[in-house]
């Protein structure tokens, strides 16, 4: 067939068409959404080691998440070090901390993470650069990306951490979303003084970086093999994987955006096919015109076929714009790392164009029991 | 009379192809599911957050002025507490702390994160009916109320299991339901010389004083005579007062309420645009009917009325369909995360409002065109 009927019968009444394309694209919308929800939550919940530079991770054997994290004896980063293939051993310090507005007397709770200052652990190069600053006692560099109302929060101010009033000497963008109101960066030492005296004696984490060469694997095997088993050796791809499997398929909320996700898709499938199949249903008399003029059952499911195709086609560009501006909305109100991601808009819209097209030939099944005759 | 006859109007005209309404109901369903779902967790996040301050009982609850939610954990000094019970119209006063530590997995050992809740043993002045019977028990070294609304990773806990909390051996002496929130995996309620011993810095500190009111006295004016005793050092609420904080803390704080706000508006807008599309197919096929009963000289309030009542028939049974797959789901969600997913009446009708609003809005969208018909152009 030459002529492009799938085109023309979607271009025939606009109106119609974008009413069915209006429909479509809000089912797609919710995909993009929901999907949008659950990327965002792994994200958030990895957020800190999507920031450390390191190849591996020494924890405690009693680690649940890192905002759950076991101390363990320094000593171990000690023997770590000492392993082949091992460039630098980090001690990494963790806690959450309490956070009081000495103006209006407000209190608030966040993540703290205590590095030694002269160890370049952070991926971002500015927090790096920063870490000098940290030399002198009771300073931090505060996150940017901290619930508002926070203040005095910026570089010269004095927050109270712990109740000890810490010099601001910096600042970095991170943003703990659903886990905490805020975070900072302080020094080992710092964190000894506001946490605990005792941290001096133990680290949270060890974060290992490898020399140029050295394999993952093999380094990771023979640091298990040196080390007591009061501690667990990870790759920090292992880790981040395993975080998010904590928090997206154990703990309730997790799963609240699994189901989300399930749910939008069944809505997404369920509405774009009714929208479709009442849209090939108008043109049943037409189709049945094709069969009668002895067109092929191939070639009459193509028509129903191509025009999903550009159903999908169409209905995906306001979906893309429109969900990639809630994105920006929702991250500004919340705080919530939600972005557009090529992979997402890649994945969305394959389903997308598989799902019309199927819903597209779906919907002209019962023309092989469409009689002709009884149409006239 | 009319009414009726005109509904039976709009039912015929949709059920006219019943394959077609079929399909259109299961599309209004799924809209109505996605915001059964958006609003469920909103409120599922919500309950959970609040749910200690749901056990409160008493009549008024004292706390420290910079307490602004219930895990912020900052205590006032005991003798406060004390000074307030010898303010007239107080019959009795009851101590709770609540702190936070790792509950160990009788079984396996793994550990999470549980919300504790220290109590006078004698009076806890806590709505958990179990700790009538066990309250006193609670005075036993080591012994522990646990929480039985929990996920399994906590392990299988009945009464005389033993296990620890942070570093402390505890038993078991009974079951109470409360459940898992956002910030802790399971509650465990202890005698106050126990959680003073798990956490000594607590000691003659106070995290809610709970106080009765003498019989025959105003609770109102208890109230004011210790706000004006205690002005600057303690705070006077309700218990009901404390559950509507929590659950603006909630609300205010977490991004939760913006996240599925903007799920459920999506929601909203996808049955919209579904059910404009399915009245204005509908309307569109119809187009000669319409004009029939325009020629026959009905007034246009007839057709707006028809236009009406068919986006009524579509938002009630897509509606009754989408509950019933909506109590499905809330209950399948409750038990997989244990999570408090209550299918409330007013809950329930929030959703029938906003689908019938959905579908009135498509009505009105799809209306214009049965207005602009005219009968001559017909025949």
């Amino acid at each position: 067939m030459r002529t492009p009927l799938a085109w023309f019968n979607s271009v025939q009444q606009p109106r119609r068409t974008a009413a069915a394309v209006g429909g479509i694209s809000f089912a797609l919308l919710l995909i993009f959404m929901q999907a949008g929800f659950l990327g965002a939550a792994k994200t958030n919940v990895a957020v800190v080691y999507l920031a450390l530079d390191c190849d591996l991770v020494i924890h405690s054997r009693a680690y649940l998440t890192l905002y759950r994290s076991d101390p363990f004896d320094r000593m171990r980063l000690k023997q770590a070090a000492a392993v082949p293939g091992v460039e630098r051993v980090t001690r990494f310090l963790t806690d959450s901390f309490g956070w009081r507005n000495a103006r209006t007397g407000a209190a608030a709770s966040g993540f703290m993470l205590g590095v030694p200052p002269s160890e370049p652990v952070f991926r971002d190069p500015s927090i790096n650069a920063q870490l000098a600053t940290l030399r002198p006692t009771l300073t931090a560099l505060v996150d940017r990306r901290s619930r508002p109302g926070l203040g005095p929060w910026e570089v010269g101010g004095k927050a109270i951490l712990n109740g000890q009033p810490t010099q601001i000497t910096g600042s970095y963008q991170m943003g703990m979303g659903l886990l905490a109101d805020a975070s900072v960066i302080v020094s080992d030492e710092t964190y000894e003084r506001l946490q605990d005296p005792r941290a001096s004696r133990y680290a949270n984490l060890g974060l290992v970086k490898l020399a140029p060469g050295a394999d993952p694997g093999v380094v990771a095997d023979l640091l298990r093999r040196r080390l007591p088993d009061d501690v667990v050796v990870e790759t920090r791809a292992g880790l981040i994987a395993r975080e998010q499997h904590y928090f997206i398929s154990v703990k309730p909320v997790g799963i609240m955006f699994e189901v989300g996700m399930v749910v939008a898709f069944a809505a997404g499938a369920a509405i774009l096919y009714q929208i479709l199949a009442s849209e090939m249903n108008n043109r049943l008399g037409e189709f049945a015109t094709l069969k009668a003029l002895g067109y092929s059952a191939a070639t009459i499911y193509g028509v129903g076929f191509q025009q999903g195709l550009i159903y999908a086609l169409l209905a995906y560009g306001p979906a893309f714009l429109l969900a990639a501006l809630i994105y920006r909305v929702g991250q500004a109100l919340s705080g919530f790392p939600l972005a557009m991601d090529a992979g997402r808009a890649v994945f969305v819209l394959v389903l997308a164009l598989i799902m019309c097209a199927f819903a597209g030939v779906l919907s002209l099944w019962k023309i092989r029991k469409a009689d002709p005759a009884s149409l006239f | 009379m009319w009414f009726i006859r005109q509904f039976s109007l709009a039912w015929r005209m949709l059920a006219d192809r019943p394959a077609r309404l079929a399909l259109s109901l299961v599309g209004v369903a799924f809209a109505v599911v996605v915001m059964f779902t958006e609003l469920g967790f909103k409120n599922g996040i919500t309950d959970s957050s609040a749910n200690f301050a749901g056990i409160l009982g008493g009549d008024l609850i004292v706390v420290h002025p910079r307490q602004m939610h219930l895990k912020s954990y900052v205590t006032f000094p005991g003798a406060y507490l004390r000074e307030v019970e010898d303010i007239p119209g107080v019959a009795s006063a009851s101590i709770i702390c609540t702190g936070a530590d790792y509950w160990s997995n009788p079984q396996d050992g793994s550990r999470n994160r549980v919300f504790i809740i220290g109590v006078d043993p004698d009076d806890p002045m806590l709505t958990v009916p179990e700790l009538k019977g066990l309250g006193r028990d609670l005075r036993g070294e080591g012994t522990v109320l646990f929480d039985d609304r929990v996920r399994p990773e906590l392990g299988r806990v009945s009464a005389g299991t033993r296990s620890r909390v942070g570093r402390m051996p505890v038993r078991v002496i009974g079951l109470f339901s409360l459940g898992p929130n956002f910030a802790y995996e399971g509650n465990v309620i202890m005698g106050l010389d126990n959680f003073y011993q798990l956490s000594p810095k607590n000691r003659g500190r106070v995290g809610l004083g709970m106080l009765r009111v003498a019989p025959g006295q105003s609770i109102a004016a208890v109230r004011a005579r210790i706000n004006e005793r205690m002005a600057g050092k303690l705070v006077v609420l309700t218990p009901a007062e404390v559950l509507g904080r929590e659950r603006k803390y909630t609300t205010d704080h977490a991004p939760v309420g913006i996240i599925f706000g903007l799920g459920l508006l999506v929601g909203f807008a996808i049955g919209t645009v579904v059910c404009y599309q399915i009245l204005f197919n509908e309307v569109s096929d119809h187009l000669p009917q319409f004009a029939m009963i325009k020629a026959i000289g009905h007034f246009p309030r007839y057709l707006t009325s028809l236009v009406i009542q068919e986006s009524l028939i579509l938002s009630l049974g897509g509606y009754l369909i989408g509950l019933a797959a909506g109590a499905a789901l809330y209950g399948l969600l409750q038990r997989s995360t244990a999570l408090q997913m209550d299918l409330t009446a007013p809950r329930a009708t929030l959703v029938l409002v906003l689908t019938s609003g959905m579908c009135l809005l498509a009505g009105f969208l799809a209306m214009k065109k049965v207005h602009a018909t005219d009968p001559a152009d017909l025949f």
